[in-house]
């Protein structure tokens, strides 16, 4: 039971971090911030929160399992995560409005 | 040739992906099925749906099981021809085997013997198998088949070619066009990073699948390139096969001096002699496990020159736990039961290659990773495919000219919807047939087959419409058909077995519970896919030409 | 890099058979030579043999797309073909009687 909630908070800052990385890309940052003309100011803080997120995501993993294995749920993860992210921005984008500060 | 390198990646990505790009969704559509093998064979067998086991006792199951095993005819017939003379009544034992994983409820037993007086090969030998319920011994009908581990398994990485490994290097040259693919793709792509998260729903159909080949190909790269270098690591030994050949003299006198130093006789003395507790010798090799920290099941037992004074018996340690597979190997003297050597811990070499093996054969519990697998394979199938679609799309116009076109799009329905067909018709087929049937697995396959060639044939007769319209009928009509089929296999195990997602899920079986409703997503999803096709092809039929269309309503009026 | 003027059918074919036999000759020679270097080296077989076997996709890889990318379809043969030859028989006489 514990390793499953690992591994789900695993996913979790899995999808986290690959939300904030999609904000360092304009397209996504002004799709998202709703700033049309701005120039994208801030994605340095979102590459960090997003960088600590897969990191924490990476330490839960090796929490839950072997670390043999926990290297591969944690990449995996990250793609479930990558085409997630995706999908969502380009269906629901509005889900992800949570992650712009 | 090419003005620069990007072009000659181009060419390369385009040509040898296109080529290979129906043979690599085939692999990696099986692959992903191959993840859950043992679950489906559970599925298709209901007499072996019962929990997973442990290596039996010896003394009470395995001693018998192990003699009453036989050569497999066809090895023993083709040996007959390689030797001078007759061959004996019984041939003299190697060593007989078992194996198992934490998802096997049955037991896999194999044995080697050997062939004396070939003048060729001085270690011609040949083998034998069966899979036996280990909870009695009792042998399980050769007839069955293991649909999952036996069909589907070695379809994705032998495409069931077997003569001169022909299948084996087709695959494996598939495999490396993969990686020619994926280095190529990462050449070509102008925003590798920048489109990373990009899929643009509401442009254009040529722009979105590419970049839904894009984001697919990229999200899941390191999927892609590691099951693709490992599945050739695999096999490596098939495809580069230089210590049987050029090296065969140094590789040999390795083997001996490697099997002197540890003390383990490389063969047996030919004098008969008793067999100490192999019982025994399991539970000490656990016992030794359990000490290193690292406690666990046998997945794997090797009695080596049995009823011989050189026996021995080799005990190695399930990998359940990690990625690599057995390993830590316990030696006893089979005579005496003494303990003869315990494999050393891996050399940094010896380490990566296990997990990287390890990482594509996949002997670890741990379920949440085995689904995330199935999704890369997925993953990878839409990846290939896409980029296939993509191709069709950019040349419809040079294709339409020729008889191009109308293949191309047959090729894709029958690599896509026809695959899919047929492996729901398979799973009908084991139900519908009786369980006594003689011969059942080959009907079984010969239903497999013949529905993939049906609906090659249906893409071919329909891709006839591509002349009017963009989309071919087959498409919907083979996923309709898919539906259906994947439905009727749910109520077909209900019906025959009893077993329907009530039963299943209450107790819980996961194996059966989890095949069925896998089951009824594909079928709802087909469903909707069809429909929505359906749909696309009638507006087509009447948005598309208009001019037509005036023609006909004046020629009416 | 050639103009695309010179992309004849032959030229392709040659190139493909480069790619496809040519870097399975080189990788045949690699590993072949490698393992008996590893030999040399005091490694032992199944580890020279694993270590080779590693490699040896990777160098295919990277053969396959250089018999694309060099200009000079001769080199790519010579360097391939020959190579891989060299090697192979090299690696045969030194695990054999060396």
């Amino acid at each position: 039971m514990l390793k499953l909630i690992l591994l789900v908070l695993a996913m979790g800052f899995s999808l986290s971090g690959m939300a904030w990385l999609a904000l360092t890309k304009k397209a996504h940052w002004y799709q998202l911030s709703g700033e049309r003309s701005l120039p994208h100011k801030k994605p340095m803080p979102y590459r960090l929160l997003g960088y600590a997120a897969l990191l924490i995501s990476l330490a839960l993993c090796i929490l839950a399992d072997n670390i043999s294995i926990a290297i591969l749920v944690w990449v995996m993860s990250m793609t479930l995560a990558v085409i997630c992210i995706a999908f969502t921005l380009s269906f629901r984008p509005q889900w992800l409005r949570l992650f712009v500060r | 040739m090419f003005n620069s390198l990007r072009q000659a990646m181009a060419w390369l990505h385009t040509w040898f992906g296109l080529v290979l790009g129906y043979l690599l969704v085939v692999i990696f559509f099986f692959g992903s099925l191959s993840v859950f093998d043992r679950e489906i064979d559970r599925w298709v067998l209901p007499e072996t749906r019962f929990e997973p086991q442990v290596i039996p006792s010896y003394s009470e199951i395995l001693e018998d099981a192990f003699s009453k095993l036989t050569p497999d005819p066809d090895e023993l017939a083709e040996a007959r021809t390689r030797v001078e003379g007759e061959l004996p009544e019984n041939l003299r034992v190697l060593f007989w085997g078992a194996y198992t994983t934490h998802r096997d409820p049955t037991l896999s037993i194999f044995a080697e013997y050997a062939i004396p007086n070939n003048p060729d090969d001085p270690y011609d030998h040949i083998h034998g198998h069966a899979t036996i319920d280990p909870r009695n011994g009792k042998v399980l009908s050769e007839d069955h088949l293991n649909i999952g581990s036996e069909f589907f398994y070695p379809l994705h990485y032998s495409l069931h070619l077997h003569w001169k490994n022909l299948g084996y290097f087709i695959v494996g040259f598939a495999a490396l066009m993969m990686l020619v693919a994926l280095v190529s793709g990462v050449v070509i792509h102008r925003h590798l990073f920048k489109e990373l998260f990009t899929f643009r729903r509401d442009k254009h159909y040529q722009r979105r699948v590419l970049d839904l080949h894009n984001l697919t190909g990229v999200a899941a790269l390191p999927f892609h390139f590691f099951f693709a270098l490992t599945g050739l690591i695999v096999f490596a030994y098939i495809y580069l096969p230089v210590s049987e050949t050029l090296l065969a003299k140094p590789a040999f006198e390795y083997a001996m001096q490697e099997a002197e130093e540890k003390g383990l006789p490389f063969e047996a003395a030919g004098i008969p002699a008793a067999t100490a507790s192999v019982d025994e010798m399991m539970a000490e090799a656990k016992r030794i496990w359990a000490l290193r920290d690292a406690a666990g099941e046998v997945g794997f037992l090797l009695v080596n020159h049995p009823g011989d004074q050189n026996s021995y018996v080799s005990v190695f340690r399930a990998g359940t736990d990690t990625v690599s597979l057995v390993g830590q190997g316990i030696h006893f003297d089979g005579h005496t039961g003494e303990l003869l050597y315990e494999d050393p811990v891996h050399t940094a070499i010896a380490g990566l290659n296990e997990f990287l093996i390890g990482l594509h054969l996949q002997h670890f519990e741990h379920w949440p990773l085995r689904w995330l697998y199935v999704f890369g394979g997925l993953i990878g199938c839409v990846c290939i495919a896409t980029g296939f679609l993509f191709f069709v799309q950019k040349r419809k116009r040079e294709l339409k000219s020729k008889f191009g076109l109308r293949s191309v799009d047959a090729f894709a329905v029958t690599t896509i919807t026809g695959m899919l067909l047929a492996t729901v018709a398979i799973l009908v087929a084991n139900r519908l047939l009786p369980a006594d049937t003689a011969g059942k697995g080959s009907w079984e396959i010969a239903v497999f087959c013949l529905t993939w060639l049906l609906s090659m044939a249906h893409a071919f007769w329909r891709s006839a419409a591509l002349k009017k319209q963009a989309l071919s009928p087959a498409w919907h009509e083979q996923s309709f058909a898919i539906a259906a089929l994947a439905l009727s296999a749910v109520l077909l195990n209900w019906i025959s077995t009893g077993d329907h997602l009530l039963v299943t899920l209450a107790e819980p079986y996961w194996p059966v519970a989890s095949f069925d409703l896998v089951l009824m997503v594909v079928s709802l999803l087909s469903f909707i896919i069809a429909r929505r096709l359906h749909r696309k092809v009638t507006v087509a039929l009447v948005g598309a030409q208009p001019e037509e269309r005036k023609r006909e309503e004046v020629s009416r009026a | 890099m050639a103009s695309s003027k010179e992309l004849s059918v032959l030229h392709l074919l040659s190139r493909i058979s480069a790619g496809i036999a040519g870097a399975y000759c080189f990788v045949f020679g690699v590993t072949t030579l490698g393992i008996t270097l590893g030999l040399g080296l005091g490694m032992s077989y199944t580890d020279a043999q694993t270590l080779m076997y590693l490699l040896a996709f990777l160098i295919y890889t990277t053969a396959f797309c250089w018999a694309f990318i060099h200009r000079s379809l001769l080199t790519i043969w010579l360097f391939l073909i020959g190579g891989g030859g060299v090697m192979t028989a090299l690696g045969w006489w030194l695990g054999n009687h060396a």
